[in-house]
């Protein structure tokens, strides 16, 4: 889904301020702040909507200016969407994501840590669902030496606790087969 | 900041566990292999499965098959690792899966299909109550009924909304299984044949599908009143596309029917819904009435019963009037 993006300047009637942890300030028009909870919760109870309170900088002493902004960019692509909605996780997730979200979360891993932090600090719950989509989508329907290699795990299990038997490191031939879907042993002689 | 190689190992758990939950079944059993953190992490997070299939083999083996990622290989193992695999999956509680097929269909007649179907059932008695909607029980023969309902019994109530089987149903059959919690909140039967069965049992269900020996008029007239309660002109809470459809292996007596009816001040009119049905069905009767939406703001609807007879079936489904007027 993609929304128009009318233009809209910031008054400080409309803005809050926002300083990142290395100390820059950030103008942060209210509309945008609906998109986190965090940020919505504390406008609501220092009244920062109401035009006759005075707003005082709002401290965000976990978030990086560099991560600041690459969020504010995230809120304002989604300035106009509709309220994310959490819903239950049915059987199959969609690995689809619009071009803009892809190239939005086309970045490398650490980047992709601090961003998921910081949209968990945030709690900004459309970018949190989103983020882990991206990375579920980087190892879904990877053996377990892939993803091994995608995530840099070093492993640390020799045999499966349930059988017993050693777990293969890598078997192209056994990727088709049930053993690795089900962690089943070896068929037996029929 | 965090180094792109520890990237996973730093992320939180709640973290990790939300892209787990994305994570397709193989890809799951994939990460489980990794490591025992992501082991003891994957065996937290709930599985979320469409369709699993436990295909039943020779010599005691099964294999398993899941909707959104099987193999082309034929091969099977040992049923009771399957059966330990199986059981593996509803490990978490909060597990789910749309749809259980045990297909046997073939293995009917093999004594060990009984043996396996009860190590399953007592493997799954064991734990919790798994989360199934449907249940699809393709086996030809099978007489091991209290398996049978044991299975059942080992799903959660509140899931399950569907069994749809092949095989014959003994009286007695039929009485274990109407006796247990979750026959009640069934929305929907899909049997074999059923034999000498209380029609009183299934008054409570949506969809309805089986065949008998026989069928007497005051069972018809069971069904055609559990969909309809004459007494108030309103239906019995069943939404649009409810049915009944009754086959009869030996001959059903329509005129004896329609006789009943009428003895109830029905009055019979033949009226077939399109021209195919003159030859087919001996009798269409609609029964129109108005149903209250009670979720809807009471909203009135005005829905008909529509009832087709003939030698080998009874069939009646609730639909729009409009539809067919």
């Amino acid at each position: 889904m993609s929304c128009e993006e009318p233009t809209t300047s910031p008054t400080p009637e409309n803005n809050i301020t926002v300083v990142s942890s290395d100390g820059k300030e950030f103008l942060l028009d209210l509309k945008l702040t609906e998109q986190s909870e965090t940020l919505a919760r504390l406008i609501s109870n220092f009244e920062y909507d109401r035009t006759d309170v005075k707003k005082d900088p709002v401290p965000l002493g976990n978030i990086t200016s560099a991560q600041m902004q690459k969020i504010i960019e995230w809120l304002q692509h989604h300035r106009y969407y509709p309220k994310w909605e959490q819903n239950d996780i049915h059987y199959s997730t969609s690995f689809t994501f619009e071009t803009w979200v892809e190239e939005y979360l086309n970045i490398p891993n650490n980047e992709m840590f601090e961003l998921l932090n910081a949209a968990n600090y945030l709690n900004i719950p459309r970018l949190f669902s989103t983020i882990c989509r991206i990375m579920a989508s980087r190892i879904t329907g990877k053996s377990a030496e892939q993803i091994r290699t995608v995530l840099n795990i070093k492993t640390d299990v020799k045999n499966d606790v349930y059988t017993g038997i050693p777990i293969q490191e890598d078997s192209s031939s056994s990727e088709d087969g049930m053993s690795e879907i089900s962690l089943s042993p070896s068929p037996p002689p029929i | 900041m965090v180094s792109a190689d520890t990237f996973w190992q730093n992320l939180p758990t709640i973290f990790k566990k939300t892209v787990i939950e994305h994570l397709d079944y193989k890809s799951r059993c994939c990460l489980r292999k990794c490591s025992k953190s992501d082991r003891e992490l994957e065996e937290q997070c709930p599985v979320s499965l469409e369709k699993i299939i436990l295909k039943l083999g020779f010599n005691k083996t099964a294999r398993m098959m899941f909707e959104e990622c099987d193999s082309e290989l034929d091969v099977f193992y040992p049923a009771s690792d399957v059966i330990q695999d199986f059981c593996q999956i509803f490990r978490n509680p909060r597990s789910k899966c749309s749809i259980l097929e045990i297909n046997g269909f073939a293995r009917g007649s093999d004594p060990l299909t009984t043996d396996i179907i009860q190590e399953l059932a007592e493997n799954l008695l064991l734990s919790h109550r798994v989360k199934i909607e449907k249940l699809k029980f393709w086996v030809n023969v099978f007489h091991a009924e209290e398996n049978f309902v044991n299975i059942i019994k080992s799903m959660d109530p509140k899931h399950l909304k569907s069994i749809i089987l092949c095989h014959v149903i003994s009286k007695n059959g039929i009485e274990l299984l109407a006796a247990t919690e979750h026959w009640a909140r069934l929305k929907k039967i899909g049997f074999g044949e059923i034999e000498d069965p209380d029609f009183d049992s299934f008054t409570h269900l949506e969809k309805i599908r089986f065949a008998v020996k026989t069928i007497n008029p005051q069972d018809v007239w069971k069904l055609v009143q559990s969909f309809v309660k004459f007494q108030n002109f309103l239906t019995a809470n069943r939404p649009n596309g409810s049915y009944f459809d009754i086959s009869i292996t030996h001959d059903a007596n329509v005129p004896s029917i329609l006789k009943y009816f009428q003895e109830r001040n029905i009055e019979l009119k033949n009226e077939p819904i399109r021209s195919g049905d003159l030859p087919k069905y001996i009798h269409t009767q609609r029964f129109k009435f108005t149903k209250v939406a009670v979720d809807e703001g009471n909203t009135v609807e005005k829905v008909i019963l529509i009832l087709k007879m003939n030698n080998w079936s009874v069939y009646g489904f609730i639909c729009k009037a409009d539809r067919y007027s």
